[in-house]
């Protein structure tokens, strides 16, 4: 009688049975590694847009505030992307002709916006709002990262939600003095979980309550 | 070439793979666009909301509101505190004007004989038009415009009318004020309108008057009167005499259903037997007498303190009896100011316009902002006239029946993109300024005025100019104020002091004719929601539930059982009404607390031109209705039983079977009878609740409530939660997060009814917290049970726990995400919510966080007027009451400590944060 199987039959399942545990083991790795690999989040990826402006330049040579073009950070949960006249505050003035700077003016001189691509964004359905962290302590550069050393701005944090639980479930390991907020060089100090405790008290910030879902989600 | 040699199944399985690559880059999330502001508005702040005052307006009215504006879109509209009538309440018609702007079936562009013209053109058309109209002096020239109170309105079409003295203005309201000025015509010699106080009076009979209802000054009457009766713990009376539901009637200490030829003699009797005038005779039925017995002695006891109001479409010798038997009573409650509507006297009938219309003396009838081929009463038949007019303009909202049937139709602006003014119910004008550009290609009413005036000012100019004049002093200080208070302060009318000048006698005299109930009438209203149809393309309004049947989209044919006993149909035949050889379609809705031999059916219902989608066929009471009997109709036959009519209403019993859903107490220190308890309550399975400096609770007052739908469309508008249509509801998937849920009890013939608003409970120990598999609805430690849509995958586990119904699955994608207009008014401080995911009341928390973050930035604790849910603010008579219950002080933590707070189903131990407190009914029966 013939056999059922070929020869080779019992390598084959083996091998098989192998694959299937070994995909199996390898397969939230392999998702994980891709979800947060930069081709999904833009991590680090420097973002082009019409108008190459630079933060390096203006934050890290010019020593610019933060809220000087970003200014409603401290009033709403929109930081505030800077209209056309603001840039032109400075740069109606200073390289008034340069050729980088043409589609502001022309924004300006027809009177349509100009467009930027986000480079941080947050789903829909989650309600962040800067005013609240700025005025508790909670630096730009945290969530931000250098942006006094970026040419181009680019994403630092991927902005899954662990990122943001990752402070929400410790804020006193970020948390910084007041005055240091819109400050990109400053440094944690050594003990900072004591000093960060400390903050925590004397800003009243509330620690139970923001990992409530609809903290963010409503 | 070679050939490739590849089988189909190869092909496909190929092709498949390439297909499903293809689609791997969509996995990838894609950068957003920001735009910033060109040149931004000085003191924005991107982000946060700001908030202009202005005005709608309802039957000319205007009721003040705040319109909040995010980066230049106004979303959402609330009451303005600074108003009169408002003082920071709203009804849902009003509320519901923002969906009516951006409404896509709003008229996007004229058009003349059916094709879409552009802008210049249909300035051009009115520009032709003004030009040849001086030659005649405006002969044959004809406009058609309802009641309206805007001064700077008024004083062009004065200017139109000295420069052409032969154009007639007609005015049409199908929902007319004239009996009122009748009446007072009669009652004073001269044309007033009754204002009310209900701070003063201690016992009101109300026929027919539904001053909690559709009354101009609702808003406020309802709060006052509220507010009275619990200030005087509940020793104000109110005794209504009716022969349909009307929310007064709904919230009457005792209500008598009678026949609307009843009404007149009832009255006399009771005045008689108060001593007000002569003697008439008895009534016959007991029920009745003892009504009027009861209703005479209490007059009488309350003197200066009585009031005694009619409804505004009652006959008007009716109404004039009313006016002077307060005068006669010294009633402190009422005073008279002329007339709010403006151009009264300039105007003329609709029927002297059909006539007109008839004999071709009119060559271009411009109608503005109306409908009459609908609304016109069906013994002229407006619409065969119409048509013999050879220029006919139509300027309105919509493209409705009469655009459709005129040579030439124009868009017409809404308030909140046009500048205009108008006088609220006692005479206070505000000004209302427009949120944003014109969204399509329209100009306001008092632009066309001054473009038939060939002067072409812009609105800004013409309120303006017409307050300038009247302001007089430091002009732009005044406006600044004026616009930032939204009314114009010291506008509002004086008293007159007109004394009566009628002898009730002659009323007395003139009603002897005897009551004959042997025929079936039929008495017409308008609807609580769309009112005369014009909301009809709302559907906001058309899902709003009727207060007491809960009905959508439609109306009825409403009688009661016994009368549909009578006329041997049954609840939910279709039916042809007729009456002197007109004819409709209705479907009979048996309803209790309807006088016998009497059925009503609301008005607007059964428009044939509607672009609304989600519309369903209705039916249309218009078609039965003439000149000379709008709203009563006597003699009327059923024919034809046809087909069932299948009703769909958000409530399908109105019974409460003996169990405690509502504490009814006799005074305000009684606790209600407690059926339904817990037998242990310190005995739970679940966590304690953690005890935060701020924990959130709900009361809601049922003695208060007055059913009028206010908040749900608060509720509604505040939380993007969308109309889903008939069909829809039809299969219980409305999505309202507040419901109003109405209770008959009593008698079949008169009925107490009790309305009872149910938000999300939001129990301490939530059953619907347990049976979420992702855990996707959880517990905050302030006490919110929370929902979060990105965790929910649709289980529905948790709607099927909860015990109160009040979550609400999105079966479908019901959000329009497609039409570009309704992006634009979404609240977007609230999640829009997707298909297969459950949503519910959320106790507005996008509120509270606001509020939070705004205090926690201050490092202070949050004021307790700083967190307001949208049903709360936007109630009339104060019903709903919001705070944290930790704060001793706050008016929240006071009601849960009132005897008559209790809990919903209390028996389940569900521990809700939403209580009630029991109604109080004084000379009702406590149960």
């Amino acid at each position: 009688m013939k056999q059922l199987f070929p020869e080779g039959a019992d390598t084959i399942f083996q091998l098989v049975c192998i694959a299937i545990i070994f995909g199996l083991i390898a397969f939230f790795p392999v998702r994980s590694f891709i979800e947060n690999s930069s081709y999904m989040t833009y991590v680090g990826v420097f973002q082009n847009q019409d108008v190459p402006f630079s933060h390096a330049h203006h934050v890290g040579d010019m020593k610019f505030d933060c809220r000087y073009c970003h200014t409603s950070a401290e009033k709403s949960h929109f930081a505030g992307i800077p209209s056309g006249n603001v840039c032109f505050g400075c740069h109606s003035q200073l390289w008034n002709q340069a050729e980088l700077l043409a589609p502001v003016r022309n924004s300006l001189e027809t009177g349509t916006p100009l467009v930027w691509w986000r480079v941080n964004n947050l789903p829909d359905y989650v309600y962040f709002n800067h005013s609240i962290h700025v005025s508790k302590g909670m630096g730009c550069a945290t969530c931000h990262g250098r942006v006094d050393l970026m040419p181009l701005t680019r994403k630092t944090k991927a902005w899954h939600m662990m990122d943001c639980l990752d402070c929400h479930r410790h804020p006193e390991e970020f948390i910084r003095p007041k005055d240091k907020v819109y400050d990109p060089w400053w440094k944690p100090p050594a003990n900072q979980h004591e000093e960060g405790l400390k903050l925590l008290k004397e800003y009243n910030v509330r620690t139970d309550g923001i990992l409530n879902c609809t903290t963010c989600h409503r | 070439m070679s050939q490739i040699k590849i089988s189909r199944r190869q092909f496909l399985k190929r092709a498949g793979l390439l297909f499903a690559m293809s689609q791997l880059p969509a996995c990838k999330p894609r950068p957003e666009e920001i735009i910033p502001y060109v040149k931004m508005p000085e003191r924005l702040v991107p982000g946060n909301p700001k908030f202009y005052a202005t005005a709608m307006t309802l039957r000319g009215i205007a009721r003040g509101v705040l319109a909040e504006s995010h980066m230049g879109r106004p979303t959402r509209l609330e009451g303005n505190p600074q108003h009169p009538e408002s003082l920071g309440a709203i009804d849902p018609v009003s509320q519901a004007e923002i969906y009516t702007f951006y409404n896509p079936a709003r008229s996007k562009g004229g058009l003349e004989k059916g094709k879409e013209i552009v802008r210049e053109r249909q300035i051009q058309i009115i520009k032709t038009l003004a030009a040849s109209l001086p030659e005649r002096q405006g002969e044959g020239f004809r406009i058609l415009m309802e009641s309206s109170a805007s001064p700077s309105l008024e004083a062009e079409v004065r200017k139109l009318l000295r420069a052409l003295p032969r154009t007639v203005v007609h005015r049409f309201d199908p929902v007319s004020r004239d009996p009122v000025y009748e009446a007072t015509a009669r009652a004073f010699g001269q044309e007033l309108q009754p204002v009310y106080d209900f701070t003063r009076p201690s016992f009101i009979l109300s026929v027919s008057g539904d001053f909690l209802g559709d009354m101009p000054g609702a808003l406020r009457y309802s709060r006052d009167y509220t507010e009275q009766r619990r200030r005087s713990s509940y020793a104000t009376r109110l005794y209504s005499i009716e022969c349909v539901w009307t929310l007064t009637g709904a919230h009457a200490d005792k209500r008598l259903p009678v026949h609307p030829d009843q009404i007149l003699p009832a009255l006399l009797y009771i005045l008689y037997r108060a001593g007000l005038h002569a003697e008439v005779p008895v009534p016959a039925e007991s029920a009745l007498r003892g009504f009027c017995d009861e209703t005479a002695g209490g007059l009488k006891l309350a003197g200066a303190g009585g009031l005694i109001i009619a409804g505004e479409m009652e006959d008007p010798a009716l109404q004039a009896l009313c006016h002077v038997a307060n005068s006669r009573l010294g009633s402190t409650a009422v005073r008279y100011i002329s007339p709010v509507e403006v151009l009264r006297g300039e105007t003329r009938s609709i029927n002297e316009l059909v006539e007109a219309m008839r004999d071709g003396s009119v060559r271009t009838l411009l109608v503005l902002d109306s409908n009459p081929v609908y609304t016109a009463p069906s013994d002229l038949a407006f619409e065969e006239a119409f048509l013999r007019v050879p220029d006919r303009i139509h300027y309105g909202l919509f493209r409705d029946e009469t655009a459709a049937r005129s040579t030439v139709h124009l868009p017409a602006a809404h308030n909140l993109e046009a500048w205009g003014d108008g006088k609220a119910y006692d005479g206070t004008v505000s000004i209302v300024q427009p949120l944003i550009q014109p969204l399509f290609d329209s100009v306001s009413p008092l632009e066309l005025f001054s473009l038939l005036n060939s002067e072409a000012k812009s609105g800004y100019e013409l309120v303006r100019d017409y307050w300038r004049y009247k302001a007089g002093g430091e002009f732009e200080k005044w406006w600044r104020k004026s616009l930032e208070d939204g009314i114009i302060s010291g506008t509002a009318s004086q008293s007159s002091s007109a004394a009566p000048v009628m002898n009730p006698d002659e009323v007395v005299a003139a009603s002897q004719a005897p009551f004959n109930a042997s025929s079936f009438t039929l008495v017409l209203c308008p609807d609580h929601r769309i009112w005369d149809g014009r909301y009809a393309e709302n559907p906001w309004l058309q899902e709003l539930p009727e207060p007491f049947t809960k009905l959508v989209w439609d109306t009825a044919l409403f009688m009661s059982q016994k009368t549909a006993d009578s006329l041997q149909v049954q609840h939910g035949d279709q039916v042809e009404i007729r009456q002197r050889g007109r004819m409709t379609q209705a479907a009979v809705f048996v309803l209790p607390g309807i006088a016998d031999g009497t059925g009503f059916m609301t008005l607007g219902y059964g428009r044939p031109l509607l672009m609304q989608s989600k519309a369903a066929p209705s039916f249309n009471a218009y078609l039965l209705r003439t000149s000379s009997e709008p709203w009563v109709l006597r003699g009327v036959e059923l024919a034809g039983r046809g087909a069932p009519y299948e009703f769909v209403s958000t409530q399908n019993h109105f019974n409460m079977q003996g169990r405690d859903i509502i504490h009814v107490v006799k005074g305000e220190d009684k606790t209600g009878r407690r059926l339904e308890q817990s037998k242990d309550p310190s005995i739970s399975l679940y966590p304690p609740q953690p005890q935060e400096p701020y924990e959130w609770g709900m009361v809601i007052d049922l003695s208060s409530c007055i059913g009028c739908g206010s908040c749900v469309m608060a509720c509604q508008a505040e939380n993007n939660i969308v109309s889903v249509g008939k069909d829809q509801v039809g299969r219980s998937r409305e999505m309202h997060w507040l419901r109003i849920a109405s209770y008959f009890k009593g008698s079949e013939q008169n009925p107490q009814v009790y309305f009872q608003p149910i938000p999300c409970m939001h129990c301490e120990t939530a059953p619907c917290e347990v049976v979420c598999p992702v855990a996707a609805t959880s517990h905050s430690v302030e006490g919110l049970n929370e929902q979060i849509y990105n965790r929910c995958v649709g289980t529905r586990y948790c709607s099927n726990n909860c015990p109160y119904k009040v979550r609400r699955f999105n079966f479908y994608n019901y959000v329009d995400g497609d039409t570009e207009i309704l992006k634009m008014f979404r609240n977007p401080d609230v999640t829009v919510r997707a298909r297969g995911v459950m949503e519910k009341c959320t106790y507005c928390v996008q509120r509270i966080n606001e509020a939070r973050i705004r205090a926690q930035r201050e490092n202070r604790r949050i004021r307790e007027e700083e967190v307001r849910t949208a049903c709360q603010q936007a109630c009339p008579t104060g019903a709903i009451v919001f705070g944290n219950i930790m704060d001793r002080e706050s008016e929240v933590a006071k009601a849960r400590k009132n005897p008559r707070n209790y809990s919903l189903l209390a028996g389940l131990n569900t521990r809700p944060r939403t209580t009630y407190l029991a109604y109080v009914s004084p000379i009702g029966e406590e149960s």
